[in-house]
């Protein structure tokens, strides 16, 4: 039997040439036995918030304002013509504010009692906005008295949102879907 | 914002105290419960719900005190009343004037030439009519048209049993509302 020549593939010697012996790196040694266990560090003292910046004098000046606002209407009494006198109506006795079908301005008290003026209702809001108890509920007809609010429901034949004013003021001031959000905050709901 | 002059003292009651005599005692009231300050014969009284009192002061060494507090005009001769208590303003039928009606329904007449300085403190026109006030409102009191039973106010819609409106209750329950 002839034997068969095995012929090795000969290397090229280009790449012979392009492997170059790699010198031997030392590995880094591996740590031996258990890894020590991390040092505990000195616990942190719970956070506590930056303390409040004590107000400037002009911002402590809105702030009295607000409370004062909120305290005391700086508003004088409101006339309101009848047919032989002008009757006074305070700021706090009013519960809300709409208007009627002859375009006239129709104030309902805490008491029920109804009375009118005969000027337009933005200029009276106008009037009226300084005091914070009163809120536009809805763009075109309602002024509300915030204090004088007693609950707030929706319909379910209307599907409005509406404020009473308890038993002796018979009638309800819808509220906007618009302005719903803003009202909820300033009753802090 | 401009705030009046004893707004806090007003809502918590915590006027001036004014001294009264009451025999040989004295009594103490708050500033709120006054209507009216008056000179009579002499002597100065304090109108109070139901009342009227000799106080302890002369009006003279009272008046820096009522000018502090604001609010307090001069509607006669000696006559100081707290406007800030006052609920209706009409025509006095008696005489000339105003007749002034106050939160319990003490009523004073006020006299023309005082006119002034009350309408500076309301911030209004008149003391008869609202401004602005409507046409035929307006035209019906010019025509001094006094005992009105009909209601004008709802002139839109014509009433089958007209009530007599802006009558004056005593008990202070009415004030002459359009209900």
């Amino acid at each position: 039997m002839a034997k068969e020549k095995i012929v090795k593939p000969q290397k090229s010697q280009k790449t012979a040439k392009a492997r170059k012996p790699v010198p031997a790196v030392a590995a880094p040694k591996r740590p031996r036995g258990r890894p020590p266990k991390p040092k505990p560090t000195p616990a942190l003292a719970p956070e506590t918030p930056p303390a409040p910046q004590p107000p400037s004098d002009a911002q402590g000046l809105k702030l009295v304002e607000a409370l004062l606002v909120r305290l005391v209407s700086p508003l004088k009494a409101l006339p309101v013509q009848t047919a032989e006198a002008v009757v006074y109506v305070r700021p706090k006795e009013i519960a809300y504010i709409t208007t009627t079908k002859d375009r006239h301005i129709l104030i309902v008290d805490r008491e029920g009692r109804e009375w009118q003026r005969f000027n337009v209702l933005k200029k009276l809001f106008e009037r009226l906005s300084p005091d914070a108890r009163f809120f536009l509920a809805h763009k075109s007809c309602i002024v509300i008295n915030i204090f004088a609010v007693k609950t707030l429901r929706k319909n379910p034949e209307t599907k409005l949102n509406e404020l009473t004013f308890g038993d002796k003021v018979k009638g309800t001031a819808p509220v906007s879907g618009g302005n719903l959000k803003e009202l909820r905050a300033r009753l802090e709901l | 914002m401009n705030f009046d002059p004893g707004i806090i003292a007003r809502r918590t009651h915590t006027g001036f105290n004014l001294a009264l005599r009451q025999g040989e005692a004295v009594e103490y009231i708050d500033s709120d419960e006054l209507f009216a300050i008056r000179q009579k014969a002499g002597k100065t009284c304090a109108v109070l719900p139901g009342r009227e009192v000799q106080t302890l002061r002369s009006l003279n060494k009272l008046l820096p005190t009522l000018h502090k507090y604001g609010g307090w005009v001069e509607i006669g001769r000696g006559y100081f009343v707290n406007l800030y208590r006052l609920r209706r303003s009409e025509r006095n039928k008696k005489g000339g004037g105003y007749l002034l009606t106050f939160d319990d329904g003490s009523a004073f007449s006020l006299l023309s030439d005082y006119e002034a300085p009350i309408l500076e403190f309301l911030g209004e026109k008149s003391l008869l009519q609202a401004s602005p006030i409507s046409f035929p409102q307006y035209y019906l009191m010019q025509m001094e048209v006094k005992d009105l039973v009909k209601d004008i106010l709802y002139h839109g819609c014509p009433v089958k049993n007209p009530v007599l409106i802006g009558s004056y209750d005593v008990q202070g329950s009415n004030f002459g509302s359009t209900t």
